[in-house]
């Protein structure tokens, strides 16, 4: 559904990612750990074209394309198909909750106005929302603000949503809220990528697991596998850490 | 107060008052309206790093802020002729404070813009929006709230700039009383009286201030 080879990206001299393959099936959800710099945040940039990668190949829906060669049309078709959740949300803070979720519907997919509300709120209350649905996002809490970005998410009827650290800049009591959203979207067969430092969620619901460090990918595994009898040193250094704190 | 000083006053009152309504307020809204336009263009052809455009803008700029209103005036009124351009005083007017003031602004709208949070952008893309449907229903409206006090202010100070007009012959308030002042001669209570319509003006100006800041705090706020 969507592979990624060879993705290579530098800032400046330091090459931050280094030629690195990921591969997410239909329903997969594959969950992306490791230590902060390295290059998780980038790698999901690169996918979703926030950043121009220096090398590598995105297959999606069949078709394989060069990530240096890529056109803008591309690059609209594409993202079209997919959704980001972002670390600090992203919402559209001009924009009410129900406006947030309607927005790319309406305007990039030229969407009737009333279609599109109705798509929004069955968003809304898949995350619980519905209430909330004309309050703007300084009106709402982290965890109600993140719920609403899954909610735009979903609105768009993606693929694959690409979700980057979404649980790390709410406080821990917010956390479950989000979680769960993002549980019940596993169930349902959602496709996802999510990088993520919540251990829970990568052995519990994540399907598959990436473990990178300095730009590199260095285990890649099914859940279970990659918790129960890890491959590297590396990744038994990092379970070990993770298990102490 | 003595009954002559009293009788000019009353008298005068409404003449200059209705200068202020025909003269004044029309450059006032003429001249921002075009201004803001202006401020808005330049602001996102230099946010946008649009080639040329944006060099032109900064020249723009440089010109307008670095050289004083009142002589800005004096070239498009006394200067232009030299070269065969003769333009009526109020379209004088309206031409020098709309390039000034668009100038002033377009510094404020670019503030503004580069305030938003770059997030903002890449959610719009990321929502399958475009550049330029993201910047105008997201990055603008957002950068337009943040401007909007900023640029109240500059309206309120240039209603009180119009009062240069006066030396190009424009018949707004200042100019108005300067008029009575050389039948009556009574400097003092007339320019008084002048100052008490422009206080006029903005005060009102202010009021409508605050209104639209209450309006456009909708999404800021923290209460429901
Ligand atoms: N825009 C940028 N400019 C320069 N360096 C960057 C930029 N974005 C990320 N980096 C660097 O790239 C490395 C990887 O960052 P990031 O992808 O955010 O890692 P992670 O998400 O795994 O914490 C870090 O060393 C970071 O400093
Ligand atoms: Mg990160």
């Amino acid at each position: 559904m969507v592979e990624i080879k060879g993705i290579k990206k530098s800032f400046g001299g330091t090459e931050v990612l280094k030629g690195v393959d990921i591969k997410v099936d239909q329903g997969d959800v594959v969950a992306i750990l490791g230590p902060s710099g390295s290059g998780k945040t980038t790698l999901l940039r690169c996918v979703n074209f926030l950043e121009k990668a220096q090398a590598g190949e995105l297959l999606f829906d069949g078709r394989a394309y060069d990530l240096q060669k890529i056109t803008k049309k591309e690059i609209a078709a594409i993202r079209r198909k997919t959704a980001f959740v972002f670390q600090n949300y992203n919402l559209f803070l001009n924009k009410t909750a129900l406006q947030n979720v309607t927005e790319g519907l309406v305007v990039a997919r030229k969407m009737p106005k009333a279609q599109a509300e109705d798509i929004g709120r069955r968003a809304l209350e898949k995350v619980g929302l519905s209430d909330r649905r004309d309050y703007y996002p300084s009106q709402l809490s982290g965890g109600q603000q993140q719920r609403v970005a899954i909610a735009r998410a979903l609105a768009v009827d993606p693929e694959i949503i690409y979700f980057d650290e979404p649980t790390s800049a709410l406080d821990p009591e917010l956390t479950g809220e989000v979680l769960s959203v993002m549980r019940q979207l596993a169930e349902e067969g959602m496709t996802m990528l999510v990088v993520t430092h919540e251990m829970g969620f990568a052995r519990n619901v994540s399907s598959k697991v990436v473990f990178m460090e300095d730009g590199r990918v260095v285990e890649e595994a099914p859940s279970r596998e990659f918790f129960e009898s890890p491959r590297s040193e590396r990744t038994k250094e990092f379970l070990r850490l993770i298990q102490n704190a | 107060m003595n009954q002559r000083l009293w009788e000019i006053l009353v008298d005068s009152f409404p003449k200059i008052l209705v200068r202020g309504f025909t003269m004044t307020l029309p450059l006032t809204i003429i001249a921002f309206s075009l201004a803001m336009v202006l401020a808005v263009f330049m602001a996102l052809a230099q946010f946008a790093h649009v080639p040329v455009l944006k060099q032109l803008c900064r020249f723009h700029i440089w010109i307008f802020r670095g050289t004083p209103l009142l002589l800005q005036l004096y070239l498009v009124f006394y200067g232009l002729p030299n070269l065969g351009i003769i333009i009526d005083p109020f379209p004088a007017a309206v031409l020098v404070f709309s390039l000034n003031e668009g100038a002033y602004c377009a510094e404020i709208v670019r503030a503004a813009l580069e305030a938003v949070p770059a997030g903002q952008l890449e959610a719009g893309y990321c929502v399958g929006m475009s550049y330029l449907q993201t910047m105008r229903r997201i990055v603008l409206p957002q950068a337009m709230r943040t401007a909007f006090p900023s640029l109240a202010n500059s309206l309120i100070a240039m209603m009180k700039d119009t009062s240069l007009a006066s030396t190009i012959t424009v018949t707004e308030i200042l100019m108005a009383s300067q008029r009575i002042i050389a039948r009556v001669y009574e400097p003092m209570a007339l320019y008084m009286e002048a100052g008490l319509i422009y206080l006029m003006f903005s005060t009102v100006l202010t009021k409508l201030q605050k209104m639209g800041e209450r309006r456009l705090s909708a999404y800021t706020s923290k209460e429901g």
